[in-house]
């Protein structure tokens, strides 16, 4: 490639991210909500059935630290849950101005670095496994292919 | 040799991966960074997309054509697509800090998007852990590549 046609390929490769991008937008987009027409379908409810009729949730500040509060209501029985929500730094700021500030945590909490670690490990150990069974399956259709049978069974 | 191409995609999916795993860990970060991480994590996931909008492009006009692991392939990516952009939405119209700021009212108080919210980013943690397993020929072949070059 030269450098005349290097440069046509930078001019053009801007408009071309761009329209990718638009794109890409417009199909997640549409994701988001063909997801959301499947999570209502029949189809779902047949395969997982779930209802959030009987889940309420609602967002309580309590002395300046936020709470969920689920009331949960299963065979007639109300069951009340209320959690706290860790809050980082600044964010009573932003939460509302009608909050109380209260004392704010550490906007990263190192107690729960360990959880981190473990949530990427088990991504990482499922990814492994996927991999490695990926890798049996080309292995066999290699082996597959030396003996003169098909590719795939 | 590895392109500039190929070393921006895997420095961008491994940050692309260690963002949805901090942004996973909600204790980790408090609400306010969740919420502000998870929008980047969405406007990332859209460049992501269009950064291999030509692979998405070729993989579904072949798709029917294509046996096996390709389909596969491809239907992981595709119920990660949907799976992601409901956490991302349905997030947003939970959002408490980061939309209000922006002067964009939600809905906190919503029990339907806040547990669709739970759900899907408990279903994509699996699927993202199928989808870079399904890549890591791709992953394992440009680090060794780039490694073996920086050595020299």
């Amino acid at each position: 490639m030269n450098s005349e046609q290097r440069a046509i390929k930078r001019r053009r490769s801007g408009p071309r991210f761009l329209g990718h991008f638009l794109c890409a937008t417009f199909v997640v987009i549409a994701a988001a909500l063909l997801g959301v027409v499947i999570e209502h379908s029949a189809i779902a409810q047949t395969i997982a059935p779930h209802s959030y009729d009987s889940l309420e949730t609602q967002l309580l500040f309590r002395g300046g630290r936020p709470y969920v509060k689920d009331v949960v209501t299963v065979d007639g029985h109300r069951s009340i849950t209320i959690r706290p929500i860790p809050l980082a730094k600044g964010a009573h700021r932003e939460a509302g101005r009608a909050l109380k500030a209260g004392p704010s945590q550490s906007p990263f909490d190192p107690s729960s670095l360990p959880e981190l670690m473990r949530n990427l490990a088990a991504v990482t150990a499922v990814a492994l496994v996927v991999a490695g069974l990926d890798r049996v399956r080309r292995l066999v259709t290699r082996r597959r292919r030396m003996l003169g049978m098909p590719a795939e069974p | 040799m590895v392109s500039l191409r190929s070393r921006v995609d895997l420095v961008f999916d491994l940050v692309l991966f260690l963002s949805f795993g901090i942004a996973y860990t909600f204790d980790f970060t408090g609400l306010t960074i969740h919420e502000w991480f998870g929008l980047a994590f969405g406007v990332a996931l859209l460049t992501h997309l269009t950064l291999h909008w030509d692979w998405v492009i070729e993989t579904t006009r072949r798709m029917f054509s294509r046996v096996g692991r390709r389909r596969i392939t491809w239907a992981i990516n595709v119920l990660l697509l949907i799976d992601m952009a409901i956490c991302v939405a349905s997030g947003i119209a939970i959002s408490a800090v980061a939309m209000p700021a922006l002067g964009i009212h939600t809905a906190p108080d919503s029990g339907y998007w806040r547990e669709l919210h739970t759900r899907t980013a408990s279903v994509a943690i699996v699927l993202i852990a199928v989808h870079i397993g399904l890549d890591y020929r791709w992953i394992a072949s440009v680090s060794r590549r780039w490694l073996g070059r920086a050595k020299t």
